[in-house]
């Protein structure tokens, strides 16, 4: 894990890690948000923190512009079950291979959905943060290879 | 195993922390020469300045009043539970918003698509809200919006006011709250719909305005401590915040032509319960001794009625814990009990299964068990204040208190609550503290058992009962169906009258609360009152500029 950290970091000081960060329709629990988002920041990446107020198709034009490493979802009212996989839909029809992380009220059962449609991560509250920033990390060098 | 028993017989040595959840660090004993220089400030119970509370008989005049939120799936659902709360004794009900409620838009925006009935009642027109309420007798029930973090709470009052008159009810009987506050949704930038500023403050003050003369048994604002304290800030800002926020309204509304008699009293204080039991107890009986002062040196206040504000709480989503989330019963009910004896007059428990979905019917019922059993069982509400004269609770009553109003004085100087959001400066300090804080539990200085600590008591985790959206897509289509033939079934001359009434009144600056319940009685949907009101008052007719106007609202 240590040497895995190491191997990342330096690549990090090279090529920082680009997140677009966002929370879909008007789920105002931002809580979570500020305090990854500057987590994030701290362990070098850059984040393209977008708020709430988002659709899909926002979410999915903006990527295609910024072309992050990296989206994150936060997700607290519990529609994600129906607000993720439109998201996904709406890369796959762009023809962008972003990986996604979430995390946020995500009930056990639903894991497995958001899984199987390649978002991972799927924190819940409480998580270490330092588990979150590895997971995100993880994911940018498995696309960037 | 023995290794798990010496780790445990370790841990039962030493406190893990030495510090309260505001990060305050207090003596080992407090002694009498702690509190000597201000023990003129306590003051006796039901007298100025009210530190012990304004009741003589506490809670042997009049119990606290039990809360509960509730609303999800649909209109019919949340019925069913409404009624089932009735029947357990809960007796204010605390309307959720859904998401297309919060936007202030209808079902069918694309800002909303696929959220229908996962957080709240979806209500689009006044025929939900009767439906919500069908059964349910409003001379004894509290009603209660807390939408908060846009117009919806104020939208709603207007469709109550409509669902009162349709029943012949005289409003004057209505009896209830709602947060309705703007301020703190701008300040912790947790407004849902991008109106800008001037829209929801309208709304604002003309229900306080229309409600001081129509419906003197309801709050139509209250300043609320939950959603702050929820964003991570500390009970001290917390407590400064409110008070801030409780002048800004005033004097706003005192500038519009309100007396201060007329709207002072009826503005509630509504708290953040904190697993922390002292800050809690304290920050109560602070809140009322700085709000004594407050109205008797800057508003003159004359009555105790002036002088005093009814406090309640609500029990800190944040402070439940998604491993072992049985364990959140025995938080609520520390909570519930540090809620008691501050002396508060309504309580809202959350759901012991917050951390995981909304409050199911287990979590309600176990709700109405902590209050019964508290109030019933435990002799706590006997007496009143009887913490009152506790070295250290004197103590930390009084830091608190010195510390909020080093906030509202920082406050002032910029200008008041309103020109300190405008200037971002309550925005950065919520930031900032909700990185500390979670510094702070990162680094063990904030203990959260099953989280950062004692997770081995999670490992097996026992089961419980959520509420199961399996079939939310069936019925998000079953709502829309409903939604588009309600749309079409309309008579849209009429929508049309009433909402035109509406703009008119709005352009000339005139109070809104009657024309739009009118138009919520002639069949006008939330997204269209909005709407208008938004386009009126020269915003464009959708806030967040996705859709056009409907074809039948050209004027």
């Amino acid at each position: 894990m240590n040497e895995r950290n190491e191997e990342m970091n330096r690549d990090l000081k090279n090529n920082k890690i680009r997140i677009l960060f966002g929370i879909l329709s008007v789920d105002v629990h931002t809580r979570a948000s500020i305090v990854i988002t500057s987590a994030l920041r701290n362990a070098g990446m850059e984040v393209i923190y977008l708020g709430f107020r988002l659709t899909a198709k926002m979410i999915a034009s903006i990527a295609e512009q910024e072309s992050p490493d990296v989206i994150c979802l936060s997700t607290h009212q519990g529609f994600h079950t129906q607000l993720f996989p439109v998201l996904v839909e709406e890369l796959k029809n762009r023809n962008i291979d972003i990986p996604i992380v979430a995390g946020g009220n995500i009930q056990e059962k639903e894991k497995i959905m958001l899984e199987s449609i390649g978002i991972t991560g799927n924190f819940g509250s409480g998580t270490p943060i330092d588990l979150i920033i590895d997971h995100i990390k993880q994911r940018a060098m498995e696309k960037n290879i | 195993m023995n290794n798990e028993k010496k780790k445990r017989e370790e841990r039962a040595d030493t406190l893990k922390t030495e510090q309260t959840l505001a990060g305050i660090l207090p003596q080992e004993v407090y002694e009498k020469e702690d509190i000597a220089s201000f023990e003129d400030e306590i003051g006796r119970v039901a007298q100025y300045p009210f530190t012990r509370g304004r009741f003589p008989r506490g809670y042997r005049q009049k119990l606290w009043l039990k809360q509960q939120a509730f609303g999800f799936i649909s209109a019919e659902e949340s019925n069913k539970y409404l009624k089932f709360l009735v029947e357990k004794g809960l007796q204010e009900l605390r309307f959720s918003p859904d998401t297309f409620n919060l936007a202030a838009v209808d079902p069918d925006h694309p800002m909303v698509q696929g959220t229908l009935g996962f957080v709240g009642i979806p209500v689009y027109s006044i025929h939900q809200m009767e439906t919500v309420l069908n059964g349910i007798d409003l001379h004894k029930v509290y009603v209660d919006f807390n939408g908060a973090v846009t117009v919806d709470d104020a939208l709603k009052y207007c469709m109550l006011l409509g669902v009162a008159e349709r029943r012949g009810m005289d409003v004057k009987d209505l009896r209830g709250a709602m947060v309705n506050d703007p301020l703190h949704a701008y300040g912790f930038e947790t407004n849902s719909t991008p109106f800008n500023f001037e829209v929801p403050w309208k709304l604002t003050l003309d229900s306080i305005e229309y409600s001081a003369e129509h419906t003197p048994h309801w709050h139509p604002v209250v300043p609320c401590g939950y959603n702050m304290s929820e964003n991570g800030i500390t009970c001290i800002q917390e407590l400064a915040y409110i008070l801030s926020i409780r002048m800004e309204y005033i004097d706003a509304c005192i500038a519009k032509g309100v007396q201060f008699n007329k709207v002072g009293p009826g503005i509630p204080l509504e708290f953040a319960c904190e697993i922390d039991f002292f800050e809690t107890i304290c920050k109560i009986r602070a809140a009322r001794r700085m709000w004594a002062k407050i109205s008797k040196e800057r508003y003159h206040a004359q009555t105790v009625k002036e002088m005093t504000a009814p406090c309640s709480v609500q029990m800190a989503g944040s402070s439940m814990i998604k491993n072992q989330p049985m364990f959140n019963i025995i938080r609520l009910t520390s909570e519930a009990i540090s809620a008691v004896l501050a002396g508060v007059q309504a309580i809202q428990l959350v759901g012991f299964d917050e951390p995981l979905a909304i409050i199911s019917y287990d979590g309600g019922l176990i709700n109405a068990g902590i209050e019964e059993i508290v109030a019933h069982e435990t002799g706590i509400p006997l007496v009143v204040d009887p913490l009152g004269g506790s070295y250290y609770v004197e103590w930390l009553t009084k830091k608190i208190e010195d510390d909020a109003w080093k906030i509202i004085h920082e406050i002032e100087e910029l200008g008041g609550f309103r020109k300190a959001i405008e200037k971002g400066h309550i925005q950065t300090q919520v930031q900032k503290s909700a990185i500390e804080r979670q510094e702070r539990i990162s680094k063990k200085n904030i203990i959260k058992v099953c989280e950062n600590e004692f997770n081995e008591l999670a490992e097996e985790d026992i089961p419980i009962r959520t509420l199961d959206y399996a079939n939310q897509r069936e019925n998000i289509n079953k709502i829309m169906n409903a939604y588009h033939q309600f749309i079409d079934g309309r008579d849209k001359k009429t929508v049309k009258e009433a909402l035109l009434k509406l703009r008119t009144t709005a352009r000339s600056g005139g109070n809104v609360i009657e024309p739009i319940k009118n138009a919520y009685k002639a069949d006008a949907t939330i997204g269209e009152t909005a709407g208008v009101l938004n386009e009126a008052m020269g915003y464009g007719y959708d806030p967040f500029g996705m859709i056009e106007k409907p074809e039948y609202l050209k004027w």
